[in-house]
């Protein structure tokens, strides 16, 4: 009788414990962030250049990495609070379902089924691009028109191989379109030979022409398909950690629009010129207690990323060893489309 | 009630019932708290994705399939391109594994040399190497424009292999296919039986069928072969055997082969001398000894190990992602990425190869008792 007692109890705890493994209530990703005393953020499984690389020691660069690391500074003050988790592009929205992830930063476009399906909420884009092709220089063509009877390599799976297949379909074009797992597989076969052109989203395709052997012998078409704002993605349910998101992102631009940047940081704080300057660096209290943080997290954000220019050019711009000019990412008054809320 | 748990057979059942109820309960469990988490994150699972579209291409598809098809034809594009590669793959790799491991045990040093060789350099490297290997080795071959050609309108070029095709429906072609397979073996099976002539009725039959269902398949208005040409980038006509196709055949092939010739070698090794001897010993030559005595017999001994190596073979298909080609997990993995619909799609992926898997089980156990020789049937 003692074994089936001893059973039974096996049974229950462990149908018990199976209850238990209920993932995180929507409303509370901060706090269980603080009390895990660490952020899980997306990290590659290739490089994605410009987006998130991985150097000789092992550590991540690129502007989904800093975005990580700025979110991770705005709650802990420290960006070593972090936890990089090396996802691919099939894995990041079930990692971030499963609560392995707190928040998903890695290229993802804010994509109408995403947003609808898939329990998933976006911030408000910091990263916009168009799709393009790069082709062999020999080739002698313009535009994607003068490559009939070609292939395209694509990475499968993502929104840029919808719109090329769509691209290709409407305009009639005879291009096949032949799909890899990641994205530098798709790159390597078309290095090989494997195929007439490549697509990927703009800045992808000129940092993979920059930095191949010979950039000289690949030409990007004219063609430029559909624009793709990139978002940062987190679980649908907890507004309070979209608005989170949202604001280290309007901080930045916050920043540039009134001249602060990581080295002035400090001379500005101490002598703010505007109130926004004031509060946005934690000199005048009440930017961080309505978000759940330290009044001080943006002047930590500015102090180690700078302003969203210096964003853009450490990972893209003259900082880095693409050197994309910034154009549409550039704020409203410089020729591009982005802007800050108003911080009141 | 002590003394029915005192009774062996009552406690026996009593703990099956308990240890089915339990793997019950956990399964209920799982699921139920799967769903009610699904439904606080506001994803929506369940079936209805399978009839959106799409919009994503599929490079190598035996059926018709476009960027506006449906989730499950995108599947079931899969499905077939998975048995295709398979029944291609597993075929070669078990005729040549059955060459080279008779080689190894030939007497000759060169031969024996080689068959050891082979199965030493293929068995040990890992096959998504081998699979890499031969697919860069078939991308630095020259582009369509400068393509190697081939008696016979064969093309081979970066893009692909081109080679004449019939212009006639494809089911007619799987009939056709399917008649003359079962006219050759109507005929090799009566051969024992009857006199030649009369067993290649059976041939002749075959070929009749196969010919009526081509020609009642035959496309409007165009030629029966089809010849690949030269047009823009690429070969129209014809037929085209995509890189990442011959690649993932050669490479799964080839690895196969090795497994099969240790299996082959081994179902030789385990037939007793003395029949062999006693087969000489009646006058038998060498290749009449080996066709109906040794061949036979060793069939028999290896079918279970070799049912193994089919379904493992059949599951290395799955390597067909890491190249390109749009295999079953392939295309499950992409509309995973598109559909978001995980669960589901994982549960479909295990569905599908656990269905092609329990076939060639089925099939092959059949097989295996229909030939067992008496006495040794089960």
């Amino acid at each position: 009788m003692k074994n089936y007692l001893k059973l039974a109890i096996a049974v229950a705890s462990l149908t018990g414990a199976a209850c238990q493994i209920a993932a995180a209530t929507p409303g509370d990703t901060l706090k269980a962030v603080q009390a895990r005393g660490y952020l899980n953020c997306t990290s590659s499984d290739g490089n994605f250049e410009g987006f998130a690389e991985v150097d000789a020691q092992g550590k991540w660069h690129g502007l989904d990495i800093d975005y990580c690391r700025a979110i991770a500074t705005a709650i802990f003050g420290s960006d070593e609070k972090l936890k990089l988790i090396p996802v691919s592009w099939a894995q990041r929205f079930p990692a971030l379902q499963s609560g392995d992830l707190d928040l998903v930063v890695k290229a993802t476009g804010w994509l109408f089924s995403r947003d609808t399906e898939l329990g998933l909420q976006f911030s408000m884009p910091y990263f916009i691009g168009v799709t393009t092709f790069m082709a062999h220089k020999d080739l002698n063509a313009k535009s994607l028109a003068d490559l009939q009877g070609g292939t395209v390599c694509i990475a499968g799976g993502t929104s840029t191989e919808k719109l090329v297949s769509d691209y290709i379909k409407t305009n009639k074009y005879d291009v096949k379109v032949v799909t890899f797992e990641k994205n530098t597989e798709a790159a390597a076969a078309y290095f090989a030979n494997r195929c007439d052109a490549y697509s990927e989203w703009g800045p992808i395709v000129a940092a993979t022409r920059a930095t191949s052997a010979d950039p000289d012998n690949h030409v990007i078409l004219s063609d430029s398909i559909s624009l793709e704002p990139e978002s940062i993605t987190v679980r649908q349910g907890d507004d309070s950690w979209v608005d989170l998101v949202n604001w280290v992102i309007a901080a930045q631009r916050v920043a540039e629009e009134n001249g602060v940047t990581s080295a002035n940081v400090d001379q500005m704080k101490a002598n703010p010129p505007n109130t926004v300057v004031g509060k946005l660096l934690g000199a005048t209290p009440g930017f961080g207690a309505r978000l759940g943080l330290k009044d001080d997290w943006g002047y930590n954000v500015i102090k180690k990323f700078g302003n969203a220019e210096e964003m853009y050019n450490r990972n893209f711009g003259t900082g880095s060893r693409y050197k994309l000019p910034r154009a549409l990412n550039s704020p409203w008054n410089k020729g591009g489309v982005f802007f800050a809320p108003v911080l009141d | 009630m002590i003394r029915m748990i005192g009774n062996r057979r009552y406690r026996n059942a009593a703990l099956q019932l308990v240890f089915v109820a339990f793997i019950i309960t956990i399964v209920i469990v799982g699921v139920t708290t799967t769903r009610h988490n699904l439904q606080v994150q506001g994803v929506s699972m369940g079936w209805d994705f399978l009839h959106y579209s799409t919009g994503s291409t599929i490079s190598f598809s035996l059926i018709d399939y476009d960027i506006n098809s449906t989730f499950a034809r995108a599947l079931l594009v899969g499905f077939v391109n998975t048995i295709f590669l398979g029944v291609i793959s597993v075929s070669l790799a078990v005729i040549l594994g059955t060459i080279i491991g008779t080689a190894r045990l030939s007497k000759h040093k060169l031969v024996n040399l080689m068959g050891a060789t082979y199965v030493q350099v293929f068995r040990n490297i890992p096959l998504i190497l081998q699979a890499f290997f031969w697919y860069s080795l078939i991308a630095h071959l020259p582009s369509p424009r400068s393509a190697i050609a081939l008696p016979g309108s064969i093309y081979i070029a970066n893009r692909g292999i081109s080679f004449p095709w019939l212009n006639v429906e494809p089911w007619h072609v799987v009939l056709a296919a399917a008649f003359l397979v079962a006219g050759i073996i109507l005929t090799v099976s009566s051969l024992r039986r009857t006199a030649r002539s009369t067993a290649l009725v059976w041939l002749a039959a075959g070929l009749i069928c196969a010919a009526v269902a081509l020609a009642m398949g035959r496309l409007d208005g165009l030629p029966l072969v089809d010849l690949p040409r030269a047009k823009g980038l690429r070969f129209v006509g014809g037929a085209t055997m995509v890189p990442e196709l011959s690649a993932a055949i050669v490479a799964i092939s080839l690895f196969g082969a090795a497994y099969v010739a240790e299996i082959v070698r081994a179902g030789f090794l385990a037939i007793p001398t003395g029949l062999t001897e006693a087969a000489y010993a009646l006058g038998l030559r060498n290749w009449d000894t080996f066709w109906r005595i040794r061949l036979p017999l060793m069939i028999r001994k290896i079918l279970p190990t070799m049912t193994n190596q089919i379904i493992w073979l059949m599951k290395a298909t799955t390597i067909g992602i890491a190249i390109g080609f749009s295999d079953y997990f392939g295309v499950i993995a992409n509309s995973i990425n598109h559909s978001g619909q995980t669960l589901t799609l994982i549960f479909l992926l295990i569905i599908g190869f656990w269905a092609i898997n329990m076939s060639i089980a089925f099939v092959m156990n059949a097989i295996n008792r229909s030939i067992a020789l008496p006495g040794h049937k089960k």
